[in-house]
């Protein structure tokens, strides 16, 4: 099957195309693997998945938690979370965004007290 | 005579904090009527009259009229507070590999406007800054959006924007890898402002604990060490790092100011080792 955009491929995946679903979770499985090498590396508490395919929920989260849960030190006690991002795929131009408000000092120069 | 300008030292200190705390609550709340703002800083009538209209006259706040909901008793309007929108603008870029997203905020984190397009896979970095300097100019437009007051423009990247270069250029703060020069020289061409530039993985994380409720809230109790959020970017959109054979690169652990670490994880496996085309891609599965 063809299909034009990002945006088809999620709708597409949403319906259950069976050859969609299968590379979109062939691929979250990949992620998965690689997530698992973070995991064992940064020990993090929760590992947030974003972009356009995190909408596809547990299509592209069940996989990634399979292979976090079975590479990333499968005898540890803790289960770490793994959760579709808040935002959405506006993210990555809101966290430019962030970047500019945590670089700055908080209150921008302009705005401070005048009074030293 | 330090013993003279001590206590003078005190006050002044005490007195930017207070206006520090206005502002902090200006930006967190938008417009806010002085009995709201003597309500929430907790300071008395003339010292929060003082500051508020000390930071008018600077153009620093500005006073509105409160909208006129239902029917109003007698008197004139309450009047509102507010940072002065046009102070400070920022534009968030993203230049992902099909897709470009932007994103305008004013300093009180309020998201003013957002938009996207597409971009043909095979654009170079320099045809997405393009495509992406059009595309503020367009919601700009549409929007009636003035850019006289931006401040500073953040660019997210896919690819590694690599500390060890950062570390190498020196004094200069966050130095932009050759690879992405076009692209900061564009924008700063197109805007005349300064321009940041980081991965967009690392962002989306780092937007994640700006924004989201997760970022807000302590994470989970279970960790006994530095809780951290890790963001593997699963859009096709190219928010993956890494062109690099290498399956996975994450970024540094990167300190926010709350002091939570905030690590981006970009998984390059969703493009497979070439790097070149997410293996969905239509001309690979056509059937």
């Amino acid at each position: 099957m063809s299909l034009g955009s990002i945006d088809e491929l999620v709708a597409a995946a949403q319906d259950r195309v069976p050859a969609v679903c299968e590379v979109v979770s062939a691929a979250a499985a990949d992620l998965g693997r690689i997530l698992a090498d973070a995991v064992v590396q940064l020990d993090p508490a929760r590992v947030v998945v974003g972009g356009e395919l995190s909408a596809l929920g547990s299509l592209v989260l069940d996989p990634v938690r399979a292979a976090i849960a079975t590479l990333a030190l499968p005898n540890a006690p803790r289960r770490i979370d793994v959760v579709p991002a808040d935002l959405g795929a506006n993210a990555s131009a809101m966290g430019a965004v962030a970047l500019l408000l945590h670089e700055e000092p908080a209150v921008p120069r302009h705005l401070r007290p005048a009074a030293r | 005579m330090p013993a003279m300008t001590k206590p003078a030292d005190a006050l002044q200190r005490l007195r930017r904090v207070h206006e520090e705390t206005v502002v902090g609550m200006l930006r967190s709340y938008g417009a806010l009527s002085r009995t709201d703002l003597m309500r929430l800083t907790g300071l008395s009538r003339t010292t929060l009259f003082a500051i508020i209209s000390e930071m008018i006259e600077r153009g620093a706040a500005v006073e509105t009229e409160a909208a006129v909901t239902g029917a109003r008793g007698r008197g004139r309007p309450a009047s509102l507070v507010a940072l002065n929108p046009s102070a400070g603008l920022l534009l968030g870029i993203d230049l992902g590999r099909r897709r470009v997203r932007v994103a305008v905020a004013n300093v009180a984190h309020e998201v003013v406007a957002t938009a996207m397009a597409d971009v043909p896979v095979d654009a170079g970095v320099a045809e997405q800054a393009d495509a992406a300097a059009d595309l503020v100019r367009r919601l700009c437009l549409e929007r009636g959006i003035r850019l006289d007051a931006l401040d500073a423009v953040g660019v997210g990247v896919v690819g590694v924007v690599d500390g060890a270069e950062k570390e190498a250029a020196g004094a200069v703060p966050r130095a932009t890898p050759a690879v992405y020069l076009p692209v900061t020289e564009r924008l700063e061409r197109e805007f005349g402002v300064r321009i940041a530039i980081d991965n967009n993985a690392r962002l989306a994380a780092l937007a994640e604990s700006t924004w989201g409720p997760r970022g807000r809230s302590p994470t989970s109790s279970t960790c006994a060490g530095p809780s951290a959020s890790a963001v593997g970017s699963s859009s096709a959109g190219g928010s993956c790092a890494a062109r690099t054979p290498r399956p996975a690169s994450w970024a540094t652990c990167r300190s926010t100011p709350t002091g939570r670490r905030v690590t981006a994880a970009a998984a390059a496996a969703w493009r497979g080792a070439s790097g070149t085309r997410a293996c969905w891609t239509p001309r690979r599965h056509a059937a």
